[in-house]
């Protein structure tokens, strides 16, 4: 395996340090400034993985404009969250403070549009594409969110804003947040048809992300919950943490790239030492399906 | 359990696994006890046909059984001639399961098989025609890149190019 053990193992720190921070952000408030800073680390060093993993996807195919379209949702990403952190150093008005909607709806559809060009160029070669009954019951709770989340739309952070276009924005934003969620159902459908696999690793994570982004937003505007202490800190260590796992999604894609690297420099110098452990592997998979029988 | 005597001890005094005086004393008992004896009568019969069934599940498996152990032998000579240093080939079934034992640890058994099925597909020119190797590889290649990246398609060719195939 290539060198990529100790990023991968440095991103899963951070990820826990991050949402240890933010499921004790209830308590100190003041902790909120280090949330923007975090995450214009972790969306720069995703933004770095998502370029290299498109550089390494033919010209013209949809896996790359996936990825690109990824690294252009983490760009803008790092935008809005210099921005908030502006806002924050600043104090700006609502007046000002509200046009982070602008990033924060680009994010969101390019995020949207780099998962279905993953989704898409998984079922051209015939996976996420036979839906079971489960996957249909988690679209429809999915669907059934909507309008719930579209009443609480009152309290998002920018509903009340001078502009009518941030507004509008703004209350786009459960249908923002329900079409990844989506998504990610689908690209979970893939997961399992892979059946194993660094890439399935790496969608995994994308998966837990848009989960864990989903269920921090739920809580964070919901009346019942927004002021209770346990879902507070829930709702904090994941809206903290979840990003982190989108750059450990494109650390392990990128894994799988190095690895075949990796691969391809061994046959190269010692082809015929690589083939007679390929079929040593070969032998002991036909030997345990013997055994099996 | 009738009369002290367990089902499982009819069973086994019908397999012969009894010792001692334990089958003489079955074998009494069940002249002297018609219930007994109906028992071991039903336990008999089914035996019989157990071992029927299960004469015939053997002759199904047992072409795929030889046909196993050939691989198996195959599979070993050509280890064996990996190690002399002779220049071995495989059959293009063969080649096909390296390819994907090659894959899979990138990309998971089902992606593996997907685009193996994709390319066995692609590099078939009519029905019923075999598919060539060279063709198979560029096409299981250019599948892999699209979603594994240039550098799996390119193991993929590299590998292809380094196995001998039969008729290839």
């Amino acid at each position: 395996m290539p060198e990529l053990g100790k990023p991968i193992a440095r991103l899963w720190a951070a990820a826990a340090v991050a949402a240890l921070l933010g499921a004790v952000t209830f308590f100190w408030p003041g902790l909120e400034v280090l949330n923007h800073s975090l995450k214009v680390v972790a969306y720069s060093v995703a933004l770095g993985y998502w370029m290299k993993i498109a550089g390494d996807h033919p010209q013209r195919s949809t896996m790359r404009v996936a990825w690109l379209l990824l690294a252009w949702s983490s760009g803008i990403s790092i935008a809005r969250h210099a921005f908030e952190l502006a806002i924050h150093f600043g104090n700006w008005p609502l007046s000002i403070s509200s046009f982070r909607q602008i990033p924060t709806v680009l994010a969101l559809v390019m995020l949207t549009g780099g998962l279905f060009a993953i989704w898409f160029g998984f079922a051209a070669i015939g996976l996420g594409s036979r839906f079971r009954t489960s996957d249909a019951i988690w679209i429809a709770a999915v669907v059934a969110f909507v309008p719930y989340l579209f009443s609480l739309r009152e309290n998002m952070v920018d509903a009340k804003s001078p502009y009518v276009l941030i507004r509008q924005l703004q209350s786009l934003s459960p249908v923002l947040l329900a079409a990844p969620a989506l998504i990610a159902l689908l690209l979970h459908r893939i997961e399992q048809d892979m059946r194993g696999g660094q890439l399935a690793n790496s969608l995994r994570l994308v998966v837990a992300y848009l989960v864990l982004r989903l269920v921090a937003m739920l809580i964070m505007i919901s009346p019942g919950l927004m002021n209770l202490a346990l879902p507070r800190m829930i709702a904090g260590a994941a809206g903290w943490g979840a990003i982190w796992l989108f750059t450990l999604a494109a650390a392990y894609r990128w894994r799988l790239t190095l690895s075949a690297r990796e691969l391809i420099r061994r046959y190269q110098a010692d082809p015929e030492t690589e083939l007679a452990g390929l079929s040593q592997m070969l032998l002991a998979g036909t030997s345990e399906e013997a055994t099996l029988k | 359990m009738r009369h002290e005597i367990s089902e499982q001890q009819w069973i086994e005094y019908l397999c012969g696994n009894l010792r001692g005086r334990e089958p003489a004393r079955l074998r009494e008992h069940a002249k002297n006890c018609p219930e007994c004896a109906g028992t071991l009568r039903d336990l008999s019969v089914w035996r019989e046909k157990l071992a029927d069934e299960a004469a015939l599940v053997r002759s199904a498996f047992e072409t795929s059984q030889d046909t196993l152990d050939r691989l198996l032998a195959d599979s070993l000579k050509r280890i064996r001639e990996f190690e002399t240093g002779a220049d071995p080939s495989w059959t293009f079934r063969e080649a096909v399961m390296l390819m994907r034992l090659l894959v899979e640890p990138f990309c998971g058994s089902g992606t593996a098989g997907a685009t193996i099925h994709l390319a066995v597909q692609r590099s078939t020119p009519g029905a019923g025609t075999p598919a060539t190797w060279g063709l198979f590889v560029r096409n299981m290649s250019e599948a892999m890149s699209s979603v594994c990246g240039n550098a799996a398609g390119r193991l993929v060719n590299q590998v292809g190019a380094c196995l001998q195939v039969e008729g290839a």
